[in-house]
């Protein structure tokens, strides 16, 4: 008769309060585990994403994290565009593997429509590192003006777009103006966990041939003829001109098309070897005027540090939990001594040492949060597989749920923790008078 | 007496008395048990009885006087070592039994032996025989509350007996009984340990259960003492 075998006996004989003191334990590790998953996974996707491309070409107006979330998050505004001539130099860029244009602001019933090139599709990959256009049901759209169109997973589950139906565009998320034309998705990519799933893909020179946009290009290209034609004659008038604020000195010497007026919100930038990213990226802080530079991985990083705290705050409010269910055990244990005087004299009076006593209660501490702790992780893990196919189709975090080494740590931690809590109740069961709780009558 | 199981001389314990004074619960001047032996102690209710068994148990620090089981001093140890040396030797039956709920019949033997700081056998051998021999084989695996009273007596002496101990006390080991049980009890513990070569110091107020023991020790009324200025 082990002393382990003795604390599972007494585990045992009070089969209700066991139990509620186990799943006690067990939510609140379960709800460890689903916090802890949950913000790794969701850690994990912005690092991946954001590993897509080395740099993103953007706006000077708006800011580096601005305008990453933007590009490849699809979430929040552009914050402004930038020249056309900026993508074309990027493309003929001998250190660029990938040059990938974005032009944003129209939307299908609320989620983000994307001008862009069959490039994207081979820049950024899924989590199991696969292009995305290899992860895809049916195909990429073609390069050029064809009204063709891509739709991630969330994108088509949530607006009903499917293989080979057409669809209008909105300028601006909710509420804006219908444009006239129309797109047919091509392809639908699989769920890959990344912001791809929440955005549609159209081709970029499509984007131009909007109605909507053209008219805006030629309004635009009519104000600068009428500028550049007054500063003309003041030039022939020999009146002195200050500095040149003109900032599409590339466009010179060719006529101005639609995409060239509206130029583009950002360009991604992966570069043949990540080894020249640095200096790259610095040949951008030298021509801050019209356009910056920046490196997504550490915007990310940057982001995730400020809201880090608030991670921080979930993960300790999970353990508060079991913490309290902790407590819980101390005091269920330390009342049931009272009424287990006589069961400790029988083991003193069989010839158990003080320290036999002690051991016991402690291991019964030890098998509640350990069981407990064993439910929670299965509970916490089957909630988060179970949970997982609406997480990616929702919110597009791809959780990656199994048991692993945070299992291994939080096992030990409630090993320790149930050593901890058992110890009160321990040191009350141990001072227990054995001759007067042998025989209670006399 | 070289074998003593049992030895006792001049053994004294006191309680406090609610008025400052205190009374003498435990006045035995000697008392020795050989092996083998068995012994019956008399006494009113009240005359300190159980209290006997459990400064020999070592359960309880004697206040005077020494108590040596098997050749070895009890008085005088820490509460550490008396718990061992109680493993070791003695095996205790009691008036209520004090079988543990959770367990069933033969790990309620088991238990007897599981502090045992040296074991010559194992103690779930060990408990089957012990519950075969007083005719429990097929309870084996019945919690207490599955058995009568009368089974619930022999598995207390089962306990007592498995380990093959020096010594064997019993308090008031039929109290719960009829006397037709009584009887069946008495001679069972009283066979099982000459069988063991234990010696038996059973206390007990029933005078019917005297003539079974070879010698009848009587215990002195506790006695007052004033408190002194």
């Amino acid at each position: 008769m082990s002393i382990f075998k003795l604390a599972w006996r007494s585990v045992k004989q009070r089969p209700l309060a066991s139990i509620l003191t186990m799943i006690s334990v067990a939510l609140g590790v379960a709800l460890t585990i689903a916090i802890v998953s949950l913000r790794d996974s969701a850690h994990r996707s912005y690092h991946e994403t954001s590993r897509g491309y080395d740099a993103i070409l953007g706006p000077t107006h708006g800011s580096p994290l601005q305008i990453v979330l933007n590009t490849m998050f699809h979430v929040g505004d552009a914050g402004g565009t930038l020249p056309w001539a900026t993508y074309e130099r990027a493309k003929n860029d001998k250190r660029v593997k990938y040059a990938v244009p974005y032009a944003v602001g129209d939307y299908f019933r609320g989620k983000p429509v994307v001008g862009t090139s069959t490039a994207m599709f081979e820049a950024l990959m899924d989590p199991e590192n696969v292009p995305l256009g290899k992860n895809i049901n049916g195909v990429v759209f073609r390069d050029g003006v064809h009204f063709e169109a891509v739709a991630g997973s969330i994108a088509a589950a949530e607006t009903g777009l499917r293989r080979g139906v057409k669809f209008k565009v909105t300028h601006g998320p909710e509420g804006g103006w219908e444009h006239g034309e129309e797109w047919t998705v091509v392809g639908i990519l699989r769920p890959t966990g990344t912001p791809a799933d929440r955005a549609i893909f159209i081709p970029i020179e499509t984007f131009y041939e909007v109605g909507d946009h053209k008219t805006a290009g030629d309004q635009r290209k009519k104000r600068r003829e009428e500028r550049e034609a007054e500063e003309e004659r003041e030039r022939e008038h020999g009146h002195e001109h200050g500095a040149d604020t003109h900032t599409h000195e590339d466009d010179h010497g060719h006529e101005h098309g639609t995409k060239e007026e509206l130029g583009l919100s950002a360009v991604g930038i992966r570069l043949k070897s990540p080894i020249l990213r640095l200096a790259y990226v610095a040949e951008f802080k030298s021509d801050r005027a019209t356009v910056q530079a920046v490196m997504p991985a550490d915007q990310v990083r940057q982001l995730f540090e400020v809201v880090g705290s608030v991670d921080r705050f979930f993960e300790l409010t999970a353990w508060l939990i079991v913490l309290v269910a902790g407590i819980g055990i101390l005091v269920s244990l330390y009342n049931t001594i009272q009424g287990r005087r006589r069961e400790i004299a029988i083991l003193r009076a069989m010839g158990a040492t003080p320290r036999h006593v002690f051991a016991v209660i402690v291991l019964e501490s030890v098998i509640l949060v350990v069981l407990g702790g064993l439910f929670g992780l299965v509970l916490g893990h089957a909630g988060l597989a179970m949970s997982a196919p609406y997480l990616v189709e929702r919110f597009g975090v791809l959780v990656r749920s199994g048991f692993g080494t945070l299992d291994l740590q939080v096992m030990g931690a409630l090993a320790v923790f149930g050593l901890v809590v058992g110890l009160l109740p321990a040191w009350r069961g141990l001072r227990t008078p054995v001759a007067e709780n042998l025989h209670p009558t006399e | 007496m070289a074998d003593a199981a049992l030895r006792i001389q001049n053994l004294k314990k006191w309680y406090p008395d609610p008025d400052g004074g205190r009374f003498l619960a435990v006045d035995l001047p000697a008392l020795e048990v050989a092996s083998g032996e068995s012994v019956v102690v008399r006494g009113e209710s009240g005359s300190g009885k159980t209290t006997l068994l459990n400064l020999i148990a070592g359960i309880l620090p004697a206040d005077e006087g020494t108590v040596e089981i098997a050749g070895m001093a009890m008085t005088g140890l820490s509460e550490v070592k008396r718990d061992r040396l109680r493993a070791q030797h003695i095996g205790y039956l009691f008036q209520t039994f004090n079988l543990l709920p959770g367990l069933t019949a033969v790990e309620n033997v088991q238990l007897g032996m599981a502090f045992r700081p040296r074991r010559d056998e194992s103690p779930k051998t060990a408990a089957e025989a012990a519950l075969q021999r007083v005719g429990l084989a097929d309870r084996m695996r019945h919690r207490p509350a599955q058995l009568s009273v009368g089974q619930q007596q022999r598995v207390a002496i089962a306990r007592a007996l498995a380990g093959h101990p020096s010594l064997v006390l019993a308090d008031e080991p039929t109290s719960n009984l009829d006397s037709k049980r009584a009887d069946q009890c008495m001679a069972l513990l009283t066979e099982f340990a000459a069988e063991s070569n234990a010696a038996l110091l059973v206390v007990t107020h029933d005078e019917r259960l005297i003539e079974r023991f070879e010698r009848c020790e009587t215990l002195r009324a506790p006695k007052h003492e004033e408190a002194t200025a």
